[in-house]
């Protein structure tokens, strides 16, 4: 098995928001410059090997995943208030996503629950493995983290 | 019909989606989990049940046991509507009694289909 | 048989039941074919792009170009016939994946994510569709009967 790149964990994000989101998003390979509030999602996964994928994003990139997965304006409250829930939700899918694209679907995997929380400033870099950023329809920044135990 | 995910967004895409199928949808309840879900379960008469499979408290897994398990729950028919994760898992959660699995992300043609092979174009209303 | 045909960037709706609605050369556009099963009315429209956020000047002269205009306006045009939400089914063909004429590859599949956003929101399934691949396609919708047939080279399959 070869270790995850950058654009694997591109492609699964890219095609989970397509999909659940109808968002085509473009990836970016310089990493944002956070100005604000970080939204952190975390969830851990067990395989062959285990470890952890997070999403940062932020609070604008939020309520339009939540808006466009509730088929709603962004300006309602609605997509506000879910814009958490949302990307919580988006971290699961692109758990199971990863789990089956990058360890196959014929391999014993499990995810946990995502954990996600609302960071008054950017976190600092955790250790990963590596990582990918995609720009939302808005300019928005989302990054998937992949922190793979070693072998 | 009951909608039994954890993730409030989810919950709501499946309801929406549920709106679309073209049957007669009377009620939709929602539990967060799989122990809510068989409190609703006994309140309340369902037709059918959609659930995840990673849940706090109770999984969707425990929650097909559960139903299977007893003799008021075990004809109600489940759709297990989850991220695959890996195959055994589909297979073991389909062994325990689920009737079908969707996996997300789902479109909503792909949930009317498999709510409509499961509820049959039978008339009426359904919870 | 009356023949609509429907043009690139167009829209027609019809309740002539003797009509049958075309539209050709469907590559990475998508034809989203419309029909009242109660009233028999139809309607088509046949949009190349999904946006029209970045050329409102030309969607304001040709609506039909772009999903975020068009399919609102073909539903207004059913709605001017006598139609009803509840009462449409909604189809789709095309979105095939070519170099368009800015060389690039995703179009059709721009186009169909936006037709789905856009049906999503308005809460209409699309109960059928034929989309994707690389071969060019022709969409019929026969009034009498709410029939769809998509056509690619000389194999023509009910959708």
């Amino acid at each position: 098995m070869t270790e995850p790149t950058p654009e694997l964990l591109t492609d699964i994000l890219g095609r989970v928001l397509e999909e659940s989101a109808f968002i085509l998003a473009e990836p970016d390979q310089e990493p944002p410059r956070w100005g604000g509030a970080v939204l952190r999602a975390s969830i851990a996964f067990e395989s062959t090997r285990g470890g952890t994928l997070r999403i940062l994003t932020n609070p604008q990139a939020a309520s339009e995943i939540a808006a466009n997965m509730l088929g709603i304006d962004q300006g309602e409250e609605e997509a506000r208030s879910s814009g958490r829930a949302a990307v919580s939700e988006l971290l699961n899918v692109v758990g199971g996503a990863f789990l089956t694209r990058y360890f196959g679907s014929a391999v014993p995997s499990q995810l946990g629950l995502p954990d996600t929380e609302l960071l008054a400033a950017p976190p600092p870099d955790a250790h990963r493995t590596c990582a990918a950023t995609v720009r939302l329809e808005s300019g928005e920044p989302v990054v998937l983290e992949l922190d793979l135990e070693e072998r | 019909m009951l909608v039994v995910d954890d993730s409030p967004v989810t919950r709501k895409m499946v309801r929406r989606a549920l709106g679309l199928c073209g049957l007669e949808v009377a009620e939709v309840h929602e539990a967060s989990d799989g122990a809510e879900a068989l409190d609703k379960l006994g309140q309340h008469h369902i037709d059918l049940v959609l659930a995840d499979i990673n849940m706090p408290v109770m999984n969707g897994i425990e929650l097909v046991e559960h139903m299977a398990r007893d003799p008021d729950l075990c004809t109600v028919p489940v759709i297990i509507v989850a991220t695959p994760m890996s195959q055994d898992r589909v297979e073991h959660v389909l062994d325990k009694g689920a009737r079908a699995y969707l996996a997300k992300p789902f479109r909503p043609e792909a949930l009317r289909d498999v709510v409509v092979q499961i509820l049959g174009t039978q008339g009426g209303s359904h919870d | 048989m009356n023949i609509v045909t429907v043009g690139i960037g167009e829209l027609q709706v019809s309740a002539d039941r003797a009509a049958v609605m075309v539209t050709h050369g469907l590559g990475s556009c998508i034809a989203v074919i419309a029909y009242d099963r109660r009233r028999r009315i139809g309607g088509m429209l046949h949009f190349q792009l999904p946006s029209s956020e970045l050329a409102p000047d030309r969607a304001a002269e040709s609506p039909g170009t772009f999903a975020d205009t068009g399919i609102p306006l073909l539903f207004e045009a059913m709605y001017a016939l006598g139609s009803r939400k509840e009462d449409i089914l909604v189809k789709a063909a095309g979105g095939g994946n070519f170099h368009d004429d800015n060389g690039t590859f995703d179009i059709g599949r721009r186009n169909h994510t936006m037709m789905r956003k856009i049906f999503w929101k308005a809460q209409v399934l699309v109960s059928a569709e034929d989309v994707g691949g690389s071969k060019s396609r022709t969409a019929r919708l026969y009034l009498d009967t709410g029939q769809v047939t998509i056509q690619s080279g000389s194999e023509v399959t009910p959708l």
